[in-house]
């Protein structure tokens, strides 16, 4: 069986165009892979966002933004500008609504990770994506003062395990001229790949950030602070004074407002309660600015894509001129000549098109889970949906629009010709 | 009576006249050498009887039907089912090889692949014999690409595929001018014997005198034409 005439007539003279054919679905596919891959990029990014942090009803800090709040307690960026005290803390978790408090202090870092200060029931509380809870890959939780936990890139990067022993630096560089090298840690715990900040913190009791700066109040080390040793640290009174913030569990979901707003007036202490999906949301907007300039940018290519189509038919006609007359000869109308043009077009398009959402598919089949690893980001393989569907339609169809100006111009001149041929 | 063109005049829009024929026919099976000079008004006469160009006025009876009233359409049909046509250059599809670029005519036009059925034969197996007739039987057998052969070659499968599926009229615009001496008369022949084979009339249209001694019957255009006459 063989095609019908035109449309078989259409695939051997493109045939006999391919190399010039060829690179036209390429542009077409890579626009096209380029755009969808960004979608999915900054959705899936969005998603991950978003479930940073779950099954946490309020932050508290000391009065703030909500969103500078969410920035330091969750992602660990920047400074709080003031402290919560150990009274405010306790007063949280002695509330009735209040079903559970994990305190965070901040402060350090390990070459260049941040050091959080929190107790035990941070492994407990902290979920993310969707209820999903920190595990340990290996080891357990902190118990000893001494003793650290760490997140999976910080084990990972820096080559530790359990016991490893290791100091913690004084302030945020990488590289720190005055290390706290008469107070060794040691690695009691190694927690499994979250793909949030948790990742990229070295974890360990509140009293351990206490001690660490035993000695150390003024910002530099007095005389005493060599003196002291690990075992008199031990025996000091270790109780935080100063807290960063604090993650706090409700009993009750729907007293969630009434609680923030009687812990937003408290009379001891200026305090925030932020929600923290409300305030992850507001910092998305800030950072998913990039991600819709990238899809923008990616729309263009995909015009650039489709004009690629428009050159390459454009710079055939010419030579197609004959084409056209013997066809004319032989009995093919003007509607013909135009149909052949257009669907030239759409067709190149269609395959194009399908070959950039196949890619998307493979890529993110192939590379998604090394996203995941390395960025935290999760890229579902899901079946093509409506996104898809719309992009390749609206390619095809822009296609066969954008062709209809050579298509015209060949039909009108096709008519104007006769039957000679105008070289 | 095969072609019969009464008062038929052409313009192109918004000019003024620029070809007008009182009278011209052609009989079935005819062979007519027109002589015609470049802009003689040649090439609209040829588009007007192949049904690609409309008149102004005046009607261009080919058998049954009138070109001159019918809809685009169906003289694109009328064509590919009764008309052949072999051009000065390029005649033929590159992407084609030759076998396909002859039997084109019968994939466009049913009917004319049918006459070839009902003959007992198949669109491929007269492509063979006119090609083998034609003196092109080892190309056509070896699949040789269509730009590696000669202009004479070329012109020859050309009027295969104007033959094939025995039209009515065979419109042949200037076919030999790029072709030398000896090779030109020897086409003519080969045409011309085809022609009368298949009782298909011959429209010769060019502007080289000495080829109009083969035929019987030669007409000039600028005599046929009055527009001019009025223009000058």
């Amino acid at each position: 069986m063989r095609l019908p005439t035109l449309p078989s007539l259409a695939l051997a003279s493109l045939w006999n165009r391919r190399i010039s054919a060829l690179l036209t679905i390429l542009a077409v596919a890579v626009s096209v892979f380029l755009y969808l891959g960004v979608g999915k990029l900054k959705s899936a990014a969005e998603t991950s966002f978003n479930q940073t942090i779950h099954g946490t009803d309020l932050i508290v800090g000391a009065r703030t933004s909500p969103v500078s709040l969410v920035l330091f307690s969750v992602f660990h960026i920047g400074n709080p500008s003031a402290a919560i005290t150990w009274e405010s803390f306790q007063w949280l978790e002695e509330r009735e609504d209040v079903d559970w408090a994990v305190p965070i202090a901040l402060g350090d870092s390990h070459k260049g990770y941040r050091v959080i200060g929190t107790t035990g029931d941070f492994f407990d509380r902290y979920q993310f994506r969707g209820g999903q809870e920190v595990s340990f890959a290996s080891g357990v939780a902190f118990d000893d003062l001494y003793d650290v936990v760490l997140g999976a890139k910080v084990a990972a990067d820096l080559g530790y395990e359990i016991g490893s022993e290791i100091t913690l630096s004084h302030g945020l560089g990488e590289v720190s001229f005055m290390e706290h090298d008469n107070r060794p840690f040691t690695v009691t715990g190694i927690l499994a790949s979250t793909g949030t900040p948790v990742d990229k913190s070295v974890l360990v009791s509140l009293q351990a950030i206490e001690a660490i700066h035993v000695g150390w109040q003024s910002g530099a080390p007095s005389p005493i602070a060599r003196m002291v040793t690990a075992d008199d640290v031990r025996k000091m009174d270790l109780t935080p004074d100063a807290l960063a913030a604090v993650l706090v569990g409700l009993s009750e979901r729907r007293t969630l407002l009434r609680t923030q707003n009687s812990i937003n007036t408290y009379r001891e202490e200026a305090l925030v309660a932020a929600i923290p999906s409300q305030a992850i949301s507001e910092v998305w907007e800030l950072v998913g600015i990039a991600g819709n300039a990238l899809l923008i940018v990616s729309a263009f290519v995909i015009v650039v894509g489709l004009v690629s189509i428009l050159t390459s038919i454009l710079s055939s006609l010419r030579e197609r001129r004959r084409e056209m007359a013997v066809l004319r000869a032989v009995g093919a109308g003007p509607g013909h000549i135009m149909g052949l043009l257009i669907s030239e077009a759409i067709f190149l398009a269609a395959i194009g098109a399908a070959i950039g959402i196949t890619l998307v598919y493979l890529a993110s089949f192939i590379a998604g889970p090394i996203f995941e690893n390395r960025f935290g980001i999760q890229i579902t393989v899901s079946a093509p949906g409506a996104t898809d569907a719309y992009v390749f339609l609206t390619v095809c169809g822009l296609a066969g629009i954008l062709a209809l100006f050579p298509a015209i111009g060949a039909m009108r001149s096709s008519l104007a010709d006769g039957l000679s041929i105008k070289l | 009576m095969l072609l019969n063109l009464t008062d038929v005049e052409f313009a192109w829009p918004k000019r003024e006249v620029f070809l007008k024929i009182d009278a011209f026919q052609i009989n079935e099976g005819e062979q007519v050498f027109l002589r015609g000079p470049s802009g003689s008004g040649k090439s609209t006469l040829l588009g007007l009887i192949a049904g690609v160009l409309r008149p102004k006025a005046g009607s261009i009876a080919f058998g049954e039907v009138d070109l001159a009233k019918s809809s685009p359409r169906q003289c694109d049909k009328i064509r590919a089912r009764d008309m052949g046509v072999v051009f000065q250059l390029f005649n033929l599809l590159p992407f084609l090889d030759l076998i396909s670029n002859v039997s084109l005519p019968c994939r466009l036009s049913p009917e004319r692949n049918k006459r070839l059925i009902d003959a007992g034969t198949t669109a491929e197996e007269e492509a063979h014999r006119l090609l083998r007739y034609l003196g092109l039987a080892r190309e056509a057998e070896e699949k040789t690409p269509v730009s590696n052969l000669s202009v004479g070659q070329q012109q020859r499968v050309a009027a295969a595929r104007a033959l094939i599926g025995a039209p009515r009229l065979i419109i042949a615009d200037e076919p030999t001018s790029a072709l030398d001496t000896a090779i030109r008369d020897e086409f003519l022949k080969l045409l011309r014997d085809e022609c009368a084979a298949a009782n298909t009339a011959l429209l010769f249209v060019s502007h080289d005198d000495h080829l109009a001694s083969h035929f019987e019957r030669v007409d000039s255009l600028v005599e046929l034409n009055k527009a001019r006459l009025q223009v000058a």
